[in-house]
């Protein structure tokens, strides 16, 4: 697999994943805030039965558009960020490497097929968009990736 | 296909070698411009080198090919 980009595009690629999860979670924010209250809620009327809450909470800090927006853009960070990291060098290129690439991306895109496959049999109504599918075979090569270079194949 | 780096378990004397020439793994990857994780790979049999990359070895030690990497019996029934 050629590798196109000098070494330190993978550290900028590890930096836009970090965006694409920051992004996501503020796009989530409003979920996050309806859990944490609606956890705390259940927990208050454990405790006492006559519990009844005061004052209904908000849950739409941000807006559909935004989350919409904030989510698509999240996606593309984290899209860019992980093919920067599969599209760079390693600092010594050499035959190993690549092989280990080569395995890498075969491996991922089993799992992933393997995975998906089995999801849509288990539960055929689900809705599984592209992107996601592809957002999970590229964190699995990077995963796999990793494993292979730092674990098994690491030196002693 | 999933098994690509160890189809075959091919045994090698690098670390004799490698001894007898007082290098370190670091040193022959140097010489051979390939990572010393490559070369320890090769030495504890996880990986076999290409045809290229043995030469290179073998050049490096000064000896044949033969010497340095040796089919074993069970490569023969794969």
């Amino acid at each position: 697999m050629k590798t196109y980009l000098p070494y330190y595009f993978r550290r900028i690629g590890i930096a836009f994943v970090f965006v694409a999860i920051i992004l996501s979670t503020i796009a989530n924010f409003n979920e996050v805030v309806k859990g944490f209250h609606e956890g705390s809620t259940r927990a208050l009327r454990q405790r006492d039965r006559t519990y009844v809450e005061e004052n209904s909470v908000n849950y739409h800090i941000i807006s559909a558009e935004l989350k919409k927006t904030l989510t698509w853009v999240s996606l593309s960070f984290s899209f860019a960020g992980f093919l920067l990291y599969m599209f760079s060098k390693e600092k010594i290129e050499d035959e190993f490497i690549e092989r280990i690439r080569y395995m890498s991306l075969a491996k991922s895109l089993l799992i992933t097929w393997v995975i998906t496959s089995a999801l849509l049999i288990i539960h055929g109504g689900l809705e599984l968009e592209g992107f996601y599918i592809l957002q999970f075979q590229l964190f699995l090569y990077v995963v796999i990736y990793n494993y292979y270079k730092k674990w098994k194949f690491m030196v002693a | 296909m999933l098994n690509l780096i160890k189809d075959c378990v091919v045994k090698n004397t690098l670390k004799v070698e490698r001894a007898k020439k007082n290098l370190t793994q670091a040193d022959l990857a140097k010489l051979i411009m390939v990572s010393r994780q490559t070369i320890h790979a090769i030495e504890s049999g996880k990986y076999v080198p290409s045809t290229v990359l043995a030469l290179k070895i073998a050049h490096i030690f000064e000896t044949t090919i033969e010497e340095v990497f040796e089919l074993e019996e069970s490569d023969w029934s794969k």
